[in-house]
């Protein structure tokens, strides 16, 4: 069995990397999106804080139909995040038998953390994305570690003049010819390492301790039929239960905190006796349960009534309203219902082939955090695509055809005479007007003493950003993409 | 050695001035040894030549055009690399006119594996996305199995030479690709478009997407700057794709209503003389001395400007 969960789990983070990686997510039959669409927690947080429902979550039931018949499979067999921690702590070595400490309150932290979200998303506020395994996942490996290893394997295939090997790699779009980088993206990286080196302290520390879609899963799971029971009567106290277990299920008194079971089967196997078993029977071992007590969840509750307006008010909404981004193409123009619906999960800028899309950190305030934002200067809107609003799970970017996107305006081009070269240093440049893609151009000029000056055309100008980027001006581009304001529209 | 002696010859070749290209004396195979070429080598009768062929079919007019000019066999050798040069810097779908006909420069590779050639390159640097911009302007269909390699350049320092300019006004060196300087036969195939900066882009313009670096330093007094590149990379040939042409809102273009069917080819292996040749179609009515480009490179000494002096075969097909 356990070899089975390895051979499961293995599959799964394939399969997640594979849709990571997969260059047309629309020409995919798995949507790229699916870790994204049938995670309950961003399903349950997304619909709660933007109050709109949407066909693609019905996925997410299998997850949910799952946890309550069988328990946390999902964290056992599936979860990336799991498998790269069960990945990383077989580094781990030698593996003499510790038995590490169960820590009750420690537990209670993930189901305060779900409590926090799940209140924070009743006020609209959409968080989950910071703290969802798959969300951290898929931006530890897709922003900060695919980066990494584009960059070197690149860097080693150019010096080794191996360019023709990675050329197939560059066709299928993966290791493409630009570079890929985002801003700040190391964060990802730093998130996931302090997860994974905490699994040195106790196994699977994160599941145990803080994921708060374990803790929605655990709570689901509370009738489940799939069940831990130990043979008492070939019972050695061996202890290696106690050691083996990757959440802490055996107290040492043998009582079981079976809720937290994620049904790994480690136990099974390594029980001296066999006298483990995961099946459809309950024993009647003494079960304890680590759900938090009613006053604590008062308490906490109160507390995350407030941390809501706090994040909402204080940390940003308001300075992110006031300081407007360049949101994808298609977002809601206000930044509040945008930010409810965005997971924050990645997919749109792992996306965007030109690598304009960014995460925000707290440039647009705390709340805005890890959403996307164009930056033309790394990259622009490509004129032919809508690969954003294809992955976005949560349609906070929308599905557009591609004809409705040309038009939409993401922004508008602004000239900067006291940098715009043919104004300032009377030379001839027109590189923004060359490149812009729309088919009337938003960039025309009038000749002056020979020389080209070149204007926007508001009317036809969609913000895609190329001038911004093309531009030759050193440092601040001389024109520059800022977002409408709707009187423009 | 090879691409020191070629730039040599190059050299040598622009010194030898328009009449030696005029006798189709080509500087095939002939690279090693560039001292073989005297000026008295060359046919005092013969005339410029430059083929204009209209019909329907783009393949069909651009071989018609190729066989005016004496037959690929003329400019390939056998177990020759050719770098063919289409513009294909645009993601805008081949019926926009932003970018080169797929028909033609398949047509162009064809002939070259006729003619013996080992190997037959697409060489570009691109504008927007290389592997895209090869998907959505039709090449990657069009070029299914047909042996053709193409060379997506990029910014990387690595793919180019620096080669010195020595008659050069405003460059005094330019990094160019070094697929192009290795080659035997280098064909230019541009295509025939509006251009905001230089009024039309035609062959010498085209030339830009060989070069390295930051491109749009050239934007500033662009005529005299590609001039300069023409004097040391100057293509054995020119074949100007007028078959769909786009009259306003170039390079890029993007709307149907700006694009104009002439159904030329335009083929020499004087590249001033077809794009001379190629301001004067219809849809433009322009001359090659209203072209930054065109006149600079005349003005250089780099060809014929003067349509009278150029002997132009037109066919109907
Ligand atoms: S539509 Fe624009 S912003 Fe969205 S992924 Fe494509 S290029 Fe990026
Ligand atoms: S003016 Fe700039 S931002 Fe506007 S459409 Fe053209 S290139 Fe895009």
């Amino acid at each position: 069995m356990i070899y089975l969960r390895r051979i499961v789990q293995l599959l799964f983070l394939a399969l997640f990397l594979f849709l990571m990686l997969y260059p047309e997510p629309a020409k995919n039959v798995i949507p790229a999106n699916l870790f994204f669409i049938s995670n309950p927690l961003l399903v349950i947080t997304t619909i709660i804080a933007s109050r709109t429902l949407q066909l693609a979550f019905l996925a997410s039931g299998l997850i949910i139909i799952a946890s309550i018949f069988l328990g946390r499979v999902f964290c056992g067999w599936a979860c990336p995040l799991g498998t790269t921690m069960d990945l990383f702590h077989r580094l781990k070595k030698p593996r003499k038998p510790d038995i590490q400490p169960i820590l009750p309150p420690l537990r209670r932290v993930k189901y305060f953390v779900l409590l926090t979200i799940i209140i924070a998303a009743i006020f609209g506020a959409n968080i989950a994305g910071w703290l969802d395994p798959i969300t951290i996942a898929f931006k530890s490996f897709a922003l900060s570690l695919y980066p990494a290893v584009d960059y070197i394997l690149k860097g080693l295939f150019n010096k080794v003049g191996l360019k023709s090997f990675i050329s197939p790699l560059n066709d299928i779009g993966i290791l493409d010819t630009h570079s890929i980088l985002f801003h700040n993206s190391i964060i990802f990286f730093l998130i996931l390492t302090v997860i994974l080196l905490l699994t040195f302290y106790q196994t699977r520390f994160w599941c145990r301790n803080l994921c708060p879609l374990g803790a929605l899963l655990t709570l689901l799971s509370k009738w489940r039929i799939l069940n831990l029971s130990t043979g008492r009567h070939l019972c050695t106290k061996c202890q290696r239960c106690q050691s083996s277990c990757k959440t802490g299920v055996f107290n040492s008194d043998f009582s079981l905190n079976d809720e937290e079971c994620i049904q790994c089967f480690s136990c099974v196997k390594e029980c001296s006796k066999t006298g483990i078993s995961i099946g459809f029977s309950k024993d009647k071992s003494v079960r304890i349960s680590i759900l938090p007590s009613r006053r604590g969840l008062l308490v906490a509750s109160g507390l995350a009534v407030l941390s809501a307006p706090l994040l909402k008010r204080s940390f940003g909404l308001r300075l992110g309203q006031s300081l407007p981004r360049l949101r994808p193409p298609g977002v809601s123009r206000s930044e509040g219902e945008f930010l409810s619906k965005c997971q924050r999960c990645g997919e749109c800028m792992k996306a965007c082939p030109t690598n304009g899309l960014q995460p925000l950190l707290a440039e647009s305030g705390l709340y805005a955090m890890f959403s996307p934002v164009l930056v033309p200067r790394i990259g622009n809107c490509r004129y032919y695509c809508n690969a954003c609003g294809q992955v976005c799970p949560s349609h906070a970017i929308p599905d557009m055809d591609l004809a409705d996107k040309q038009e939409w305006k993401i922004g508008r081009a602004y000239f900067d005479t006291t940098r715009c070269i043919p104004y300032v240093n009377k030379e001839h440049c027109l590189t923004c007007e060359e490149f812009c893609p729309v088919p009337e151009k938003a960039i025309e000029h009038y000749v002056k003493d020979g020389l080209e000056y070149p204007y926007v055309v508001k009317e036809r100008c969609i913000g895609c950003g190329l001038c911004e980027k093309v531009c030759p001006v050193q440092g601040l581009a001389a024109i520059r993409v800022s977002p409408p304001k709707d009187a423009e529209l | 050695m090879k691409d020191i002696n070629r730039r040599q010859f190059l050299q040598s070749l622009s010194i030898l001035g328009i009449g030696a290209v005029a006798s189709g004396y080509l500087p095939i195979h002939g690279q090693d040894k560039p001292e073989d070429k005297k000026p008295d080598e060359k046919k005092p009768d013969s005339k410029l030549v430059l083929a204009v062929v209209e019909g329907k079919k783009p393949a069909e007019i651009t071989i018609e055009a190729l066989a005016i000019l004496g037959g690929i066999s003329k400019f390939v050798r056998k177990d020759s690399v050719v770098v063919l040069k289409p513009n294909i810097a645009w993601e805008k779908p081949m019926e926009l006119a932003a970018t080169t006909n797929p028909e033609v420069v398949l047509a162009i590779a064809r002939e070259c594996f006729k003619a013996g050639a080992k190997k037959v390159k697409v060489v570009e640097r691109a504008c927007n996305n290389p592997k895209k911009c090869f998907q959505i302007c039709g090449f990657e269909n069009a070029f299914n199995k047909s042996g053709v390699e193409f060379v997506h350049l990029t910014d990387d320092h690595k793919e180019y030479k620096e080669v010195k300019i020595p008659d050069g006004k405003e460059l005094k060196s330019i990094l160019i690709a070094k697929d192009v300087l290795e080659c035997d036969t280098f064909i230019n195939i541009p295509i025939a478009k509006h251009h905001g900066l230089a009024k039309l882009t035609l062959g010498i313009k085209n030339l830009m997407g060989i070069t390295g670096g930051k491109r749009n330093e050239l934007h500033h007094l662009l005529g005299q700057k590609m001039a300069d590149i023409l004097s040391v990379i100057k293509p054995h040939l020119t074949i100007i794709d007028a078959y769909r042409v786009l009259v306003r809102n170039g390079p890029t273009g993007g709307n149907p209503k700006d694009v104009a069917f002439v159904g030329k080819v335009i083929a020499s292996t004087d590249i001033v003389a077809a794009d001379s040749y190629a301001c004067t179609l219809k849809p433009f009515s322009l001359e090659g001395k209203n072209i930054s480009c065109v006149k600079a490179a005349y003005d250089s000494g780099l060809g014929e400007m003067d349509l009278s002096k150029i002997d132009i075969i037109e066919k109907k097909i």
